[in-house]
């Protein structure tokens, strides 16, 4: 149906109720305590109305004509935007779910968390990612011998193709060695002209 | 005809001085290990050798040898040189590369305890 219909139905209705207040005020118009007055209402299809108290028809014939049209409206919408799961509407996709698990070893042990991978390539790999924004991803090149170099790590900003810089791999030491040399802190001011 | 045949010299000492000027181009970046093991007992370690980024040109990996020897052939430019035990990162530093270097990398201060896991 026709908003403005609904809009001037509230608009109406709202006179109605403000307008017999007013008039209560004012005096113009009485609640008949002595019940002397008594006031006949037809309305269409035959009903008739009789009330010692017509102010009191008129206020909630306002008030009816007031809340339908918004009653209306929200039954609408709410029936509109029926969702099995109202919290899904605050989640900001890709959820991330907590995975946790115990490694027992004697030495430290790398662990990661695969979501692609592409076997045997050779020139170009292309990978569909789960986007989180800020996000660490690292990519991590294996020749199938158990060496593995892995990328250095990078975010994604944004959702747009991102294209990482091409390596090319002579050759992977294989993970035959503990790290028994310390590492050192990678030097950011060395890096800033090659990373 | 005959004049065509004449041209070959010349088009051949041209080409000859084009391929001499391009393998000039490149130098080789070669490199020793140094650690506590014994000499072809050295832990492999991954090689990364990064070129400008604005070059676009790729990031070279290779592994050292049981020696702890290296090698590149590159463009002359400046390279950061990484050295890699398993994931960790060992070495860094900033080669520039005029011409060719030989360059040996001494990690026998920095080794805490040696030991070796035989591959599996």
């Amino acid at each position: 149906m026709d908003q403005s219909l609904f809009l001037l139905c509230s608009v109406a209705g709202l006179i109605m109720v403000v307008g017999s207040l007013f008039l209560l005020w004012k005096g113009r118009i009485v609640l008949d305590h002595a019940g002397q007055q008594v006031s006949q209402i037809d309305l269409p299809g035959g009903i008739k109305i009789s009330t010692q108290f017509p102010v009191l028809i008129m206020f909630f014939l306002g008030v009816v004509l007031l809340v339908y049209p918004p009653y209306y409206f929200g039954k609408t919408y709410h029936d509109a935007n029926l969702c099995p799961n109202p919290a899904l509407h605050s989640m900001q996709f890709p959820e991330m779910v907590e995975v946790t698990s115990n490694v027992h070893s004697p030495t430290p042990i790398d662990v990661y968390a695969v979501v692609g991978w592409q076997d045997r390539a050779r020139n170009s790999v292309t990978f569909q990612l789960p986007y989180k924004k800020g996000g660490l991803y690292r990519l991590l090149y294996s020749d199938g011998r158990g060496g593995i170099i892995p990328s250095d790590p990078f975010t994604l900003e944004d959702l747009k193709p991102r294209t990482l810089r091409d390596i090319q791999i002579e050759s992977i030491a294989p993970e035959t060695q503990t790290a028994d040399i310390a590492g050192v802190a990678s030097d950011k001011t060395k890096e800033a002209n090659f990373k | 005809m005959k004049r065509l045949y004449l041209l070959r010299a010349p088009a051949g000492i041209f080409f000859l001085l084009i391929f001499f000027v391009t393998v000039n181009a490149q130098r080789t970046l070669t490199g020793q290990i140094l650690t506590r093991a014994s000499a072809g007992n050295q832990p492999r370690f991954n090689v990364k050798l990064y070129p400008p980024k604005t070059s676009r040109r790729p990031i070279l990996v290779t592994s050292s040898d049981s020696f702890g020897k290296f090698k590149f052939i590159v463009a002359p430019d400046s390279y950061l040189l990484e050295l890699y035990l398993g994931n960790s990162l060992v070495y860094q530093e900033v080669i520039k590369l005029d011409s060719d270097l030989n360059r040996k990398i001494d990690l026998r201060n920095r080794q805490t305890v040696s030991r070796s896991r035989s591959p599996s």
